[in-house]
């Protein structure tokens, strides 16, 4: 069976969801077709060399011992394994994963979650044959985006998805932060202390400040800080939040940075 | 409790868990200890109720995000598919094939049907006048056809006696080497396209199967209708035993991927392909090893030049040979 699917909430979301016997719900970022595409383009260049490869090796190497007949012959068959194995081979052998798979961290699994067999890798991999139908894969182009998971028609057939593997993201300090001065609670109504994930987007504000106009970066930042600001009793302060967004919200961010800092190392075990 | 205490409480026990994966994870031979797949199963239940503790408080991407993707590989070696057994490609070819094609043998006979009533037809037609061939096939292909079985007269019969299998195997035997391979890879080649294509309804197998029936029957009808039919028929009977039921089996694969979207009966059509796939890819793959004993035949016994008489009993060995490993390989008890 397939595991129920409740992206319906995301229409054009790249993750896909799935709930695990302990009923825990797990997320899984889907690759799209461009970074398919671009690892497919690098297996099939690796293909035409070791194709080329063979072709001198049986003509150079192997043609002066067995002569032409079994030399053609060898190179005929393994022709055809590097066509239809290549993929079958690496995807049963590396879990999921090709040459060129592998250098853009994407890996085949199956759509329960689970590493891929043999059949699986199998199945995928001949049904190339309809995926490429008529041709350059046009429907499996229109499989994968008529699909939730993102399935062109051999990983349909196979019960397997393609999904970009997350690496454990080691966020370097924030440069700069301890310029800004903190706030101090009793600043704020109710002792307010924003939520994780608000703090979080105001750090990957924080990362893009240079990369951004300052009154983009304050246009940006005016989303956050106006409803933060709120919360501030002095109205000065408020004033402040009002009139320089960017800066009061690195402020914010400066004020939570103790606690946050334990939360980087403890996420960094990844 | 806080975060902090909850990080400092459970971080213990995930690098202990995450350090139980990466051995479980590893393709090397020694895996985990009993006491440690349960330790492992225990730390795995722990971490799903820590992961749903810091989704519900709401304590931040990063460490989520840690713990998500810790389960994600704990969710992967824990509920994985079994490795494969070794020997289980020989089990496949002496048992699981043949049962699995006998179970989808309606299949089959439907392929054989679409495959040989064309092919028979146009073979009669054409050979009753052989003009029509013209029709079907370009004249370049039907000529080289001819030439193909055209071969001189005298080398056949007369040298027949003296070529001992040492002798053939000096110059004319090393171009059979070229002549298999090529076949392997033509013929496979053809046959998983032919599965493949049955995705699209069906219709692409039926394509397939019709399309190679006529241009072979064409091209059986034309080839005696010149006169070359000893050698024709000499040539392909042998082979054509694994090679056409090889066919054959992958259009009944196709067949198979195309019914199970056509009729789910219960399941939905992605359920139901999924399902059925297994099954087709097997029959693929089955067809797959016939094609290459068809390729070995065809390479290194079809153009021995022996007296015909010979030809045609090793052939009728062949085709017995078919039908009992289709019909009667792997019944009765299970391996192992």
């Amino acid at each position: 069976m397939q595991p129920r699917d409740d992206r319906s909430f995301e229409p054009l979301s790249n993750r896909t969801y799935l709930e695990t016997p302990e009923n825990v719900r797990l997320a899984f970022r889907l690759a799209g077709p461009g970074t398919r595409l671009a690892a497919y383009l690098v297996d099939f260049a690796l293909r035409v060399v070791i194709f080329y490869a063979m072709a001198i090796a049986a003509s150079t190497l192997l043609v002066p011992v067995t002569g032409t007949g079994l030399s053609t012959g060898l190179f005929y068959v393994l022709a055809f394994v590097l066509e239809w194995g290549y993929g079958c081979f690496f995807e049963t052998w590396w879990n999921g994963q090709t040459p060129g798979k592998r250098l853009f961290g994407l890996r085949v699994i199956k759509t329960e979650g689970y590493s891929i067999g043999f059949y699986d890798a199998m199945l995928r991999n001949l049904l190339r044959a309809a995926d490429f139908f008529p041709l350059l894969y046009a429907a499996g182009f229109i499989a994968a985006a008529s699909t939730s998971r993102m399935q062109r028609i051999g990983d349909m057939v196979a019960g397997t998805m393609v999904i970009r593997e997350r690496r454990p993201e080691l966020k370097g300090e924030l440069a700069g932060l301890a310029n800004y001065e903190p706030f101090s609670m009793n600043e704020f109504e109710h002792n307010y202390r924003p939520a994780e994930k608000t703090l979080e987007a105001i750090e990957a504000l924080f990362r893009r400040k240079l990369d951004l106009a300052p009154a983009r970066l304050d246009e940006i930042a005016m989303i956050l800080a106006e409803p933060i600001g709120r919360r501030l009793t002095s109205f000065d302060q408020r004033k402040f939040a009002r009139e320089q967004p960017a800066e009061f919200l690195f402020r914010v961010l400066r004020s939570s940075s103790a606690d946050r800092e334990a939360d980087v190392t403890g996420s960094s075990a990844a | 409790m806080n975060k902090q205490s909850f990080l400092r409480d459970r971080r213990p026990a995930w690098e202990r868990f995450e350090s139980l994966l990466t051995r479980a994870e590893a393709p090397s031979k020694p895996k985990l200890a009993p006491d440690e797949v349960s330790e492992f199963s225990e730390l795995f239940r722990a971490l799903c109720y820590d992961l749903a503790q810091v989704r519900s408080r709401d304590w931040g991407s990063a460490i989520e995000r840690y713990l998500n993707d810790l389960v994600v590989r704990g969710h992967g070696a824990f509920y994985g598919g079994k490795p494969m057994k070794r020997g289980s490609v020989t089990v496949f070819f002496t048992h699981v094939f043949p049962r699995l094609l006998r179970q989808n043998q309606a299949f089959f006979w439907v392929a054989a049907a679409l495959f040989f009533v064309p092919m028979a037809a146009s073979w009669a037609i054409i050979a009753s006048d052989p003009s029509l061939a013209h029709r079907v096939l370009p004249g370049s292909v039907l000529y080289t056809m001819e030439r193909m079985y055209e071969g001189n007269a005298t080398e056949s019969a007369a040298d027949a006696d003296a070529d001992s299998d040492s002798d053939s195997g000096s110059g004319f035997g090393r171009q059979d080497a070229a002549m298999a391979g090529f076949y392997i890879k033509h013929n496979t080649s053809i046959a998983f396209q032919c599965f493949a294509l049955g995705f699209f309804l069906g219709i692409g197998t039926i394509y397939v199967l019709l399309s190679n029936g006529i241009q072979i029957g064409t091209v059986a009808g034309y080839v005696i209708a010149q006169g070359h039919g000893e050698r024709f028929l000499g040539f392909v009977v042998s082979h054509s035993s694994f090679e056409l039921t090889a066919i054959v089996v992958s259009g009944a694969a196709g067949l198979v991927l195309g019914h199970a979207i056509l009729a789910p009966g219960n399941l939905s059509r992605m359920d139901s392909l999924r399902e059925r796939g297994r099954v087709a890819v097997q029959l693929a793959l089955g067809a797959a090893g016939m094609l290459f004993v068809a390729a070995m035949i065809e390479g290194f016994w079809s153009a021995q030049p022996l007296p015909l008489m010979v030809k045609y009993v090793v052939a009728s060995i062949f085709w017995l040979a078919v039908i009992a490993y289709l019909g009667f390989a792997g019944r009765g008890d299970d391996p192992r």
